[in-house]
C-alpha cells in the first residue's frame, strides 16, 4: 500500500509539473499570434511558421495538462445520478466510481499502446510537419506529448481504482489509510 | 447483429453511460472503440482509428480559439469587468419596476461578448447581482432565476465554447458561427428584458422589489470609465472577425492581450490570478479537446454503421416535412437536455441529423444557432440544470433551495422556447449578418 502512494505521491508531482510547462504554452501561444498579427499589419512581415506553431502548442497544451485534469478529477461528465445514489448508497457509489476509473484506465492505455509505434517511428524518420523550406516541425514531440499524456492519464486512473478517489493533496492522502 | 444495429445500441449506451456519470469522452471513446471493432470484426482497425483520432484532431488550427476565448474571458472576470458593466446597467434601468432584473441581463449579455462560458457568467452575476436583489426586497425566485436565465445568453453570444464544438462537428467555420450568434443573443436579451417587463406588470408578486435602486447615479465620466475598456474588448475581437481583419484564433489572441493590459493598468490583477487564469484555461483546454477528440472518434463510428444515412432515410419515409422533423428535433434536445450537458448533446446529436438538414437545404450555420439554444435550455431545467447547480453552489444561502432556483429559472426556459421558435422560423435573424 505505502509503495502505492509514494507512486502516487510522485505521478501527482509530475502531473502538476507537467501542467505547469503546459500552462507557460498557452502564454506563448498568446504571444507568437499576436505578433504575427502586428508583424504582418504594421510591417507587412508575416511570421511564417505561425500556423505551424500553433498547432504545436495545441498539442502540448491539451497532452500535457490532461494528466493534471485527470489528477484533479476535472474530466466533463454529468455527476447527477452518483451524488444523489451517494447521499443513500455509499457503497454502490464507491464501486461504481471504481468501475467507471477502470474503464477510462483501460481507453487511456489503449492510446498509450496504439500511440507508441508512432512514437519510434517518428523519431527513426525524423518525420516533420509544415512547409519545406518556410517552415517545419518535427513530428516526434507530438507523438511523444500524446504517448506521456495517455500513460500518465491510465496509470492516475488506475490508482484512483485501487486507492479510493481524488484526494486534493498528499497529506490527507497519507492518512486516507 | 448489422452495423446499424450495433451503431444504434452505441448511441443508447453512450446516453446512459453518461448519465450514471461515466466521464463523457471516456463513454463516447471506449463505446465508439468496442463498435467499430464488432462491426468490422478488426481489432487492429479500431486501434489504428484511435490513434488517427487522438493525433489529427487536436492538430486543428482553428481550436487553439478554445484555449484564447477561455483566458480572455477568465482575466476579464478576475479583473472585475462584469461587476463594472453591472453597475453600469443597473444605473441605466433603475427607474423600471424589475430594473435591477433588467440590469443583469444587459450586463450578462455584454460581459457574454468577452467570455465563451456560462458558467463563468452564472458564477460572476449570482455573487453581484443576487444579494443586491435580495437588499431591494425582490423575490428570491425571480432574483436567482434572472441571473440563471441570463447565465445562458454566454453561451449562445459569441465568442462561445458552444458555438466553436458545433463548429468542429459540422465542418462549419468559427468565423461565420460567431457572427450568426449574434442576432440571436441581441434576441434572447430583449426578449428577456420584455419579459421581466411583463412580469413587473401581470405577476408583480413573482418580481417583488417596490423599493428603486439607492445607489448614488453615476455620473458620465465614471460610465465611460467603467464600459470603455469592455467596449474596446468586444470592438476589437468581433470588430475584427466581422470586418475580416482577424481570424477568429487572431482575435482570439488580440483579446487576451488587451484583456491582460486592462487587467494590470487596473491594478486589481494579482500575479497569483494571472497564474490561476493560466492554470484554469489549461484544465478547461484539456477537457474541452479531449472531449472533442473523443466526439470524433464517435462520428467516425457513426460514418461506418451508415447510421446517419439510415436515419436520413427513415425520416424521410414518414414524410415529417420541415416543421414535423423541427419538432422532432426540439423535442428531442429537450428531452436529452434533461440528462446531458449541452456539449455531449451538441456532440452525439448533430452528427446523427447533419445528412438530414443538409437534405433539407437548410444552412449549417442556422442549425448549429438552433442546436446551442435547444441544448440550452437544458441547463434550466432539472434534473441536471448545470447553471442552476452552478448558481445553487456559489450563493451559499440556505434561505434560497435548488428548487427556488429551478422554478425561478422557469419563465426564463419558456422565454428560451419561444426565441428558439422564432429562430427556427425566421433564419435571417441568424444568417443576416453574414450576408
Amino acid at each position: 500500500m505505502t509503495v502505492l502512494f509514494a507512486i502516487r505521491r510522485l505521478l501527482y508531482r509530475v502531473a502538476t509539473v507537467a501542467n505547469a510547462a503546459g500552462t507557460l504554452v498557452v502564454l506563448v501561444l498568446v504571444a507568437v499570434v499576436n505578433f504575427d498579427v502586428v508583424a504582418r499589419g504594421a510591417f507587412n512581415a508575416p511570421f511564417r511558421g505561425a500556423v505551424e506553431v500553433v498547432q504545436f502548442s495545441m498539442v502540448l497544451i491539451v497532452f500535457l495538462q490532461l494528466p493534471d485534469v485527470v489528477r484533479v478529477g476535472r474530466l466533463t461528465r454529468s455527476d447527477g445520478l452518483l451524488t444523489v445514489l451517494g447521499a443513500s448508497y455509499p457503497a454502490f457509489r464507491r464501486l461504481l466510481q471504481g468501475g467507471i476509473d477502470a474503464l477510462s484506465a483501460v481507453l487511456m492505455m489503449l492510446i498509450a499502446v496504439t500511440t507508441w509505434p508512432e512514437v519510434l517511428d517518428a523519431w527513426e524518420t525524423r518525420d516533420y510537419f509544415g512547409t519545406p523550406g518556410v517552415f517545419t516541425a518535427p513530428w516526434w514531440p507530438v507523438k511523444l506529448a500524446i504517448f506521456f499524456s495517455a500513460s500518465m492519464c491510465s496509470a492516475l486512473f488506475a490508482l484512483h481504482v485501487l486507492l479510493g478517489p481524488h484526494v486534493p493533496d498528499d497529506t490527507s492522502a497519507a492518512g486516507e489509510t | 447483429m448489422s452495423p446499424l444495429e450495433i451503431g444504434l445500441i452505441s448511441v443508447v449506451a453512450i446516453v446512459c453511460l453518461i448519465y450514471i456519470g461515466v466521464y463523457i469522452p471516456v463513454a463516447l471513446g471506449v463505446v465508439s472503440f468496442v463498435s467499430i471493432w464488432l462491426m468490422r470484426d478488426n481489432f487492429d482497425l479500431a486501434m489504428n482509428l484511435l490513434k488517427v483520432a487522438v493525433g489529427d484532431s487536436v492538430m486543428e488550427y482553428a481550436f487553439a480559439t478554445v484555449p484564447l476565448f477561455t483566458f480572455m474571458g477568465l482575466v476579464v472576470s478576475k479583473a472585475g469587468l462584469g461587476t463594472d458593466v453591472y453597475a453600469v446597467m443597473n444605473d441605466l434601468f433603475r427607474k423600471v419596476r424589475g430594473g435591477v432584473g433588467m440590469a443583469t441581463v444587459g450586463a450578462n449579455a455584454v460581459f457574454a461578448a468577452v467570455t465563451g462560458s456560462s458558467i463563468a457568467s452564472a458564477s460572476v452575476f449570482t455573487r453581484v447581482a443576487v444579494p443586491e436583489m435580495r437588499r431591494l426586497r425582490y423575490n428570491k425566485r425571480f432574483a436567482v432565476g434572472v441571473v440563471a436565465g441570463s447565465s445562458v445568453l454566454g453561451m449562445i453570444i459569441p465568442p462561445s465554447a458552444m458555438l466553436i464544438i458545433y463548429s468542429f462537428v459540422a465542418e462549419q467555420s468559427v468565423g461565420q458561427m460567431f457572427l450568426a450568434g449574434i442576432g440571436p443573443g441581441i434576441l434572447l436579451a430583449v426578449a428577456y428584458i420584455g419579459a421581466i417587463f411583463a412580469m413587473g406588470r401581470l405577476t408583480p408578486g413573482f418580481v417583488g422589489g417596490g423599493q428603486q435602486a439607492d445607489t448614488p447615479q453615476l455620473t458620465l465620466p465614471e460610465i465611460a470609465q467603467k464600459t470603455f475598456p469592455i467596449v474596446a474588448l468586444i470592438f476589437i475581437v468581433l470588430g475584427g472577425i466581422y470586418a475580416g481583419w482577424l481570424t477568429p484564433v487572431e482575435a482570439g489572441a488580440g483579446g487576451s492581450a488587451v484583456a491582460l493590459v486592462i487587467a494590470m493598468l487596473r491594478g486589481r490583477f494579482t500575479l497569483r490570478d494571472f497564474w490561476d487564469a493560466l492554470i484554469e484555461t489549461g484544465h478547461i483546454t484539456a477537457s474541452i479537446l479531449f472531449l472533442i477528440t473523443t466526439a470524433s472518434i464517435y462520428s467516425r463510428m457513426l460514418g461506418l454503421a451508415a447510421l446517419p444515412n439510415e436515419l436520413g432515410d427513415l425520416i424521410n419515409s414518414y414524410e415529417l416535412g420541415f416543421v414535423g422533423i423541427m419538432v422532432v428535433y426540439v423535442l428531442l434536445m429537450l428531452f436529452l437536455g434533461t440528462l446531458l450537458d449541452t456539449a455531449s448533446i451538441i456532440l452525439i446529436v448533430v452528427p446523427l441529423f447533419l445528412p438530414i438538414v443538409e437534405a433539407l437545404g437548410m444552412s449549417l450555420v442556422w442549425f448549429g444557432i438552433i442546436t446551442v439554444v435547444g441544448a440550452e435550455i437544458g441547463l434550466l431545467t432539472p434534473p441536471l440544470g448545470i447553471s442552476c447547480f452552478v448558481i445553487k453552489a456559489t450563493l451559499d444561502d440556505p434561505d434560497i433551495k435548488l428548487k427556488d432556483v429551478f422554478l425561478g429559472a422557469l419563465p426564463f426556459a419558456l422565454v428560451m422556447l419561444v426565441v428558439l421558435v422564432a429562430l427556427i422560423a425566421f433564419p435571417w435573424i441568424s444568417l443576416g449578418i453574414l450576408q
